[in-house]
């Protein structure tokens, strides 16, 4: 015991150096998005994960208390590390310290240093008796207002002729969020949301927003764990047959294709699609818990024809846009019912859960009738069943789910994560989408958007010989068996992917990242049958991160990209300086990027994440021939206000005219401003 | 022709194709294989029988090593017969001589006897010789270089069979006792094909290892299993190729 304080003695010592590096919320924040959603579309909204990272920095996780649960919901942490975590209590007893973290295997010093902010080992926390009175001293509230739009104004928003394709609304884009949240007990959430060409109080969104969605959820920690009214995800399993909400594919962190599942949350995020609206709540019995919902909600969807009474659609529109004559057309036409249960048990480091559930619409979905369509859903209603499972056993952490639909075919995956010693994890992971496989909820890890046909086999691998040296790969092998969107032929690839980290020292990170991926396409030419033409396309990047000064960091960035479709070639590059500001005291913080990019064409592009305003996060890509550049002030106007605000711009300086399309700009450039005010009380 | 393009890259024994096809900067009965440099370390005398199925059906290959360590050096004997029974057949017999120079550098010279025959069509047969070598270059790293055929030794214009020219660089890495990595680049000189493979083996407990390897030059991904009970080893193993599917192999030895 003597020496083990010791140990966590000289530990703190040290590990204070690097938090007091860290004291700052947003820097990690920041850190934190950049290093998990390095692969998301643009301009996701990411207030999901934001917000419950922030709840996490006020109200730390017991290491003593944790299941695991809340650790996984950090969602930089693979489920073997969750694990570990929460199995090292049965080895040597209750933490004495978050620094004992730094023992475990297969945690990584970087991510230690991340995780340390999240949680604590101070039994304090422990929930005591308490009444009503002091439940409602925690409770907070928390609104928050953004507008932006876009300075220029494109061709969509100029076209007065009715009959033509144009944007009925401002560019204006608006979002009002409300939050009321009781720590463990009640959470109310309540957005709004109008996008860009989207009108506001007349025509189609006469109510207002184009988007509302609200939440009211009753937590506790007796049997009825939780129960949401109004919008929620569920996560379950791998994500083969229900999982709504953020998911992640395949990036640098090479742990995450295993998914860990977050089971029922409230939504709060304003992504349009990817929810249920109605009832659900988690029941637990000892190692059992059940969770019945129900969901009804209006999707806009492609309107085809009308048969027999019947309304026959083509396709399920999931982005929620809703500006031109034919998106408000097609908004909010078909209607979906979502029906089902979840039942699960866990028990030392065993989960075992099976869902079932029933999708229904108020209308006929068929898709055109392409050869790559052959197999894709046909009917009016679904119902889904699948039977998934974890296993945690030693420096081992096995999963996988089996997914059938009826009627169709079958979906399974399994892998496993193995910390092999403590400088080595190795990652596999299999899959086997059946092209006849149809979940409306399914989100689990694939190559192709939608995670129906295809087979594939992941290996992965993470090598740390040092704090200072962090190397990362994966090699995916894929096959779809049927044909896709510009794929007339059943075809395969590979993706590989590999990432040397070094840290010198504590301020200062260099980055080198090489991914090759290679597909098969439709050629070019245009003949009678398609010809295939095999697609590479490389990626170098190398980056470096450091501290200029207490208050000044600095980051830069180069990348290449090198594309080859048969005999066409493009290439690219992208360089950029970031400086971000941030006083350990003061008012103001800010941070600034400027870049220049010169691609020969749209297949080189390069995409980068970009700093933007708090919930928010974007990763436009830099493709032709300009510059960018960007600046973000936060101003904190006094205790529980802030103020942000920013200004971005694209310029690109041979060009005459932007864009395509609705889209299309007159000029060289597109620049876009920002505001956001938060208040808190 | 891709069945021959396979066939002409000599395949290791079961441990070391688990591992990715790799073998030359390792050691023991399996450097028959690969780099027989490696057989310098034996330090015992060990026999193995092996089989290896190909994606080509009643394709396989089977054999013999044989290994005897003295104090002047170690002497291995090995056979190896390619092809499908009473159609096609390649046999190999090759004599191994290796010796270590201090705890540092090994080294190890084969000649190998080739004889091809085609039922009813033709025999022929030809000699060649590989050199290998080992260099440890700390306690647990290894690296290793082997030129297979640097002759050019070949059976006849008429008949397409090849016997590899190939130099070959490997190295691998004991991350502790039981979890070792490797990395192979191999050169087919006659063909300008440049192959680059990476394996792992993992020793679960005292008597199970779990082995997987990548090729990437045709994308192969390998796996494998190896049970050790006292003297005994069988090794299990198989190759998963994108277009050809399996190719599994066996391996049993016995050491004196």
């Amino acid at each position: 015991m003597l020496f083990r304080l010791c140990t966590i003695s000289v530990l703190l010592l040290v590990v204070s150096i690097c938090l007091k590096a860290q004291t700052n919320e947003d820097l990690l924040l920041e850190q934190l998005m950049e290093s998990i959603a390095n692969e998301l579309p643009e301009d996701v909204d990411n207030t999901e994960l934001t917000e419950r990272w922030i709840y996490y920095l006020h109200h730390p996780i017991d290491l003593n208390a944790t299941s695991g649960k809340e650790l996984a919901e950090l969602q930089f942490l693979s489920p073997l590390q969750v694990a570990s975590i929460v199995d090292r209590r049965k080895e040597t007893g209750s933490y004495l310290s978050v620094y004992e973290l730094q023992s475990i295997a297969g945690l990584t010093a970087d991510l230690v240093r991340l995780l340390l902010p999240f949680v604590q080992t101070d039994p304090s926390s422990e929930v005591t008796q308490r009444r009503l009175g002091d439940y409602l001293k925690d409770g907070k509230y928390d609104a928050l207002f953004r507008y932006s739009r876009i300075l220029e104004q494109s061709k969509g928003y100029t076209i007065a002729d009715p009959t033509k394709s144009r944007y009925l609304g401002s560019a204006d884009r608006l979002l009002i969020k409300y939050r009321y949240q009781l720590p463990q007990r009640l959470q109310v959430v309540v957005n709004m949301k109008k996008d860009a060409g989207e009108q506001f109080f007349t025509g189609a969104q006469r109510m207002g927003f184009d988007f509302y969605s609200g939440s009211i959820a009753l937590q506790s920690q007796h049997r009825w764990k939780q129960i949401v009214l109004g919008d929620y995800t569920l996560q379950f399993g791998q994500g083969l047959a229900l999982w709504s909400g953020l998911s992640f594919g395949k990036g640098a962190l090479v742990q995450h294709v295993a998914r860990l599942g977050m089971g029922l949350r409230p939504y709060t995020s304003t992504n349009e699609y990817a929810f249920f609206r109605g009832l659900a709540a988690t029941y637990a019995l000892r190692k059992i818990s059940i969770t019945p919902f129900v969901s009804y909600k209006p999707l806009s969807a492609t309107f085809a024809d009308r048969v027999d009474d019947h309304n026959i659609y083509s396709a399920i529109s999931k982005t929620g846009l809703h500006r031109t004559p034919n998106e408000v057309a097609n908004r909010y036409k078909l209607k979906e019912l979502v029906f089902g249960a979840n039942a699960q048990f866990q028990s030392n480091g065993l989960t075992i859960g099976v869902n079932t559930f029933r999708t229904q619409f108020a209308g006929l979905i068929q898709p055109r009738e392409y050869l790559y369509n052959s197999y894709s859903f046909r009917g009016q209603a679904l119902t889904n069943s699948s039977i998934y499972y974890s296993y945690a056993f030693q420096n081992i952490y096995a999963f996988g789910e089996l997914a059938k639909s009826f009627t169709g075919g079958l979906a399974y995956t399994s892998g496993l994560i193995s910390t092999l010693s403590h400088e080595l994890s190795l990652v596999l992971q299999y899959r086997n989408y059946q092209k006849d496989y149809h979940a409306f909820y399914n989100q689990a890890i694939a190559e192709g958007s939608e995670p129906v046909n295809e087979k594939g086999f992941y290996t992965g691998l993470i090598f740390q010989p040092s704090k200072r040296l962090l190397w990362v790969a994966y090699v995916d092998y894929f096959k779809f068996p049927w044909l896709r969107y510009r794929v007339d032929a059943p075809s395969d690839g590979q993706d590989m992917f590999t990432q040397l980290t070094l840290t010198p020292n504590k301020q200062t990170k260099w980055l080198f990242r090489y991914r090759y991926r290679n597909k098969l396409e439709n050629g070019d030419l245009v003949q009678q049958v398609s010809s295939m033409a095999q697609v590479k396309r490389q990626q170098l990047r190398a980056e470096i991160q450091f501290r200029l000064s207490p208050i000044f960091n600095m980051r830069n960035r180069a990348e290449w990209v090198y594309y080859k479709k048969a005999d066409q070639k493009e290439r690219g590059y992208l360089v950029y300086q970031d400086m971000l500001y941030k006083p350990m005291q003061g008012h103001f913080s800010g941070n600034f990027r400027f870049a220049y990019f010169h691609t020969d064409g749209y297949n080189a592009r390069i995409y980068a994440f970009e700093n933007d305003v708090l919930y928010a996060s974007s990763f436009p890509f830099y493709s032709d021939k300009g510059f960018r550049y960007y600046l973000n002030l936060r101003y904190k106007l006094k205790r529980g206000i802030d103020f942000w605000c920013r200004y971005g711009a694209f310029l690109y300086p041979q060009k005459e005219t932007l864009g395509s399309g609705l889209d299309t700009i007159e000029g060289k450039h597109k620049s876009e401003i920002k505001a956001q005010i938060r208040v808190q009380f | 022709m891709l069945s021959l393009n396979v066939s002409a890259q000599a395949l290791s024994v079961a441990r070391y194709c688990a591992m990715g096809n790799t073998g030359i900067a390792l050691q023991g009965l399996e450097s028959l294989s690969a780099n027989a440099a490696g057989l310098a370390a034996l330090d015992q005398s060990a026999v193995a029988l092996y089989y290896q199925g190909h994606y080509v059906a009643n394709t396989r290959t089977q054999g013999l090593l044989m290994a005897i360590p003295t104090h002047i050096g170690t002497f291995g004997v090995y056979l190896n017969q390619y092809g499908i029974s009473g159609v096609y057949v390649e046999r190999t017999v090759g004599a191994t001589y290796a010796i270590s120079f201090g705890q540092r550098l090994y080294t190890a010279l084969t000649l190998n006897y080739h004889q091809l025959r085609i039922t009813n069509y033709d025999s022929k047969q030809t000699y060649s010789v590989d050199v290998g070598l080992q260099y440890r270059i700390q306690d647990n790293w290894w690296v290793g270089a082997k030129l297979a055929n640097p002759g050019y030794a070949a059976y006849d214009d008429a008949l397409y069979a090849v016997i590899p020219v190939q130099l070959s660089f490997g190295t691998s890495y004991r991350v502790h006792q039981g979890l070792l990595l490797t990395g192979d680049m191999e050169r087919l000189l006659y063909r300008k094909k440049t192959d680059v493979r990476t394996g792992l083996e993992y020793q679960l407990a005292s008597w199970i290892y779990f082995r997987g390897g990548l090729g990437f030059d045709e994308f192969s991904q390998f796996c494998g299993l190896g049970l050790r009970h006292r003297k005994m080893t069988f090794d299990l193993a198989t190759i998963i190729h994108p277009q050809l599917g399996f190719a599994p192999q066996l391996f049993l030895a016995y050491a004196f």
